[in-house]
């Protein structure tokens, strides 16, 4: 298969564009390419590594948009691709979702394979600009007058991060005179312009993966947007955000501290910030929303560490939240059908009502407060590891009282699950709600049972833990 | 590359930038948006301007504009659908 790289972007592409066409048959059509999409990801993982690097032309490197995948893009690849197929499954059990749901569900695919796939700055442009359009067209699929401001909210924040993003790209091609990440990686040197370059490229993205206060649009936007588009506004379309930043970073703006430490700085901040919200929260889904600037404020600490510890940290923190806050949506969302409110009250007895919703909730508050055996206890522990051979107290107190703070807001719902309900509890739930929980259930026990594979996934992943 | 062209799209991005972050109105907003990313565009081509456009960058300013032309689309229809719900 030498156009599989090719057929990640592509394929999930003709599914969305005949979805637009057939809208009759839109269901049938995003099930099928959510699958199909799967399908090539799986293929790519086992013919990876002897995959080679795919070129659209066999002009100079310069002017050919070059494709290629690492472990880490694998690992982003398969998450989505699991979490996708959930959610298509999931929004099957939900009466009202919107056709037009299914398409969008097909473009993200192809923004996401843009964006894992790419070796080249300019052509990330485009995959950010495509899942972030996506994004907001999902958002304002409610059709409500809140959804729409909120859609227009996220909108606005999205494109001034482009076009941030967009001047760094013309710094460094006016420096530089090419694209590719690898010719800039061999090229880059650490001057006054990359310097403003690393400014515009972070500024920008971190509007785009929701980064302490860049992230006000974040909860307007989940808190009216349905829980599927939530589940993958959270789990996957901010991290698509970060990791482009992270890759440039990487790559190109290592030694760049000033701005890196801000960045940690700033992830500090969400971690403390996101969780005293998240407590506060009157309404269900913005406890959900702020919980997830809290620990997307984990992502950015990486950029204090260059260790393997800190590494394996990363990934394992950004396959924890994926899975955890996805499959806490899901669940918060069958609450809200089955209750009709959004209230933080509403789940009142949801343990004797919704037994499974409110066993998904548990499982995500496992994973993220971070507690054994759980995917999030094991990247809270490589962060503390990784953290104390720096001596770097100020990261080890934020981890721990991001672990508190969670630990409070997740026990307020559990809380509150396992009171007396309000009414006797319906003895037999319609097969829709029932689908829409084991959707739940299954992405929070893979982020809480995941923990135990730690090891498998380091070494994938490549990194060794010390 | 001309002096004069770069000065003007600074002075674009800045304007279209500055407005952007000052006013509410969602119609101003897309206007300032457009300055703002037109600005870029005259500044990628201004500063690779070599006697003779760059052929990389035209086309990349291309892709860009397409992508600007799609959003501020979107925002129109979304700002109609609200007016047209009474918001």
């Amino acid at each position: 298969m030498p156009h599989l790289l090719a057929l990640l972007v592509a394929l999930p592409l003709v599914f969305a564009i005949s979805g637009f066409v057939f809208t009759k048959h839109a269901r049938l059509i995003g099930l099928l390419g959510a699958f199909a999409w799967a399908t090539v990801v799986v293929l790519t993982f086992s013919a990876w590594p002897n995959l080679p690097v795919y070129t659209f032309s066999d002009e100079a490197a310069a002017l050919g948009i070059a494709y290629s995948v690492d472990a880490k893009a694998l690992l982003m690849l398969g998450l989505s691709a699991l979490i996708i197929c959930i959610v298509t499954i999931y929004s099957f059990g939900k009466k009202d979702t919107n056709v037009y749901f299914y398409p969008l569900l097909c473009l993200l695919c192809t923004g996401l394979g843009v964006v894992f796939v790419s070796d080249d700055i300019f052509n990330l442009y485009v995959g950010l600009e495509l899942i972030s359009l996506t994004a907001v067209i999902m958002t304002a699929l409610q059709g409500s007058r809140e959804a729409l401001r909120a859609a227009l909210s996220y909108l606005f924040a999205a494109l001034f991060g482009s076009g941030l993003y967009l001047l760094g790209v013309v710094l460094l091609y006016t420096n530089y005179g090419v694209l590719d990440l690898t010719l800039l990686q061999q090229r880059v040197t650490a001057e006054a312009p990359m310097q403003l370059a690393f400014v515009f490229f972070a500024s920008g993205l971190g509007l785009k993966s929701a980064l302490f206060v860049f992230g006000y649009w974040l909860p307007k936007a989940h808190g009216s947007a349905a829980p599927a588009v939530s589940a993958l506004l959270s789990a996957l379309v901010v991290k698509a955000g970060f990791f482009v930043l992270y890759l440039l970073y990487s790559k190109l703006f290592v030694t760049m501290n000033t701005t890196a430490l801000i960045l940690w700085l700033f992830g500090i901040g969400a971690i403390i910030y996101g969780g005293y919200m998240a407590f506060k929260a009157k309404k269900l889904k913005h406890v959900a929303a702020y919980s997830s600037l809290s620990q997307m404020g984990y992502l950015f600490l990486i950029f204090a560490f260059s260790s393997q510890n800190a590494n394996a940290a990363l990934w394992l923190q950004v396959s924890a939240h994926a899975l955890a806050k996805a499959g806490l949506f899901l669940a918060l969302g069958s609450a809200i059908v089955f209750t009709g409110r959004n209230a933080v009250s509403s789940i009142k007895g949801l343990s004797a009502t919704l037994p499974m919703a409110a066993f998904a909730i548990a499982l995500s508050a496992v994973t993220l407060i971070g507690l054994p055996p759980s995917l999030g206890f094991s990247a809270k522990w490589y962060y503390l590891h990784a953290a104390l051979e720096q001596n770097n107290w100020l990261i080890i107190a934020a981890v721990l009282g991001g672990s508190v703070l969670a630990w409070a807001y997740m026990f307020k719902l559990l809380i509150l699950t396992l009171q007396t309900p309000k009414s006797s509890p319906i003895t037999k739930q319609p097969a829709r709600l029932r689908l829409m929980q084991y959707c739940a259930l299954g992405l929070s026990l893979l982020s809480v049972i995941g923990g135990i594979f730690t090891a498998k996934i380091t070494a994938f992943l490549g990194v060794f833990h010390g | 590359m001309s002096v004069i062209y770069v000065i003007t799209a600074s002075a674009l991005l800045t304007l279209g930038a500055a407005g952007f972050l000052r006013t509410k109105d969602i119609f101003k907003r897309l206007i300032h948006f457009n300055l703002f990313t037109s600005g870029i565009f005259l500044l990628f081509i201004a500063l690779t301007y070599t006697g003779a456009p760059d052929a990389a960058a035209v086309a990349l300013v291309l892709t860009g504009l397409v992508v600007s032309l799609g959003a501020t689309a979107l925002g129109l229809m979304l700002l109609r659908t609200l007016q047209s719900r009474g918001g």
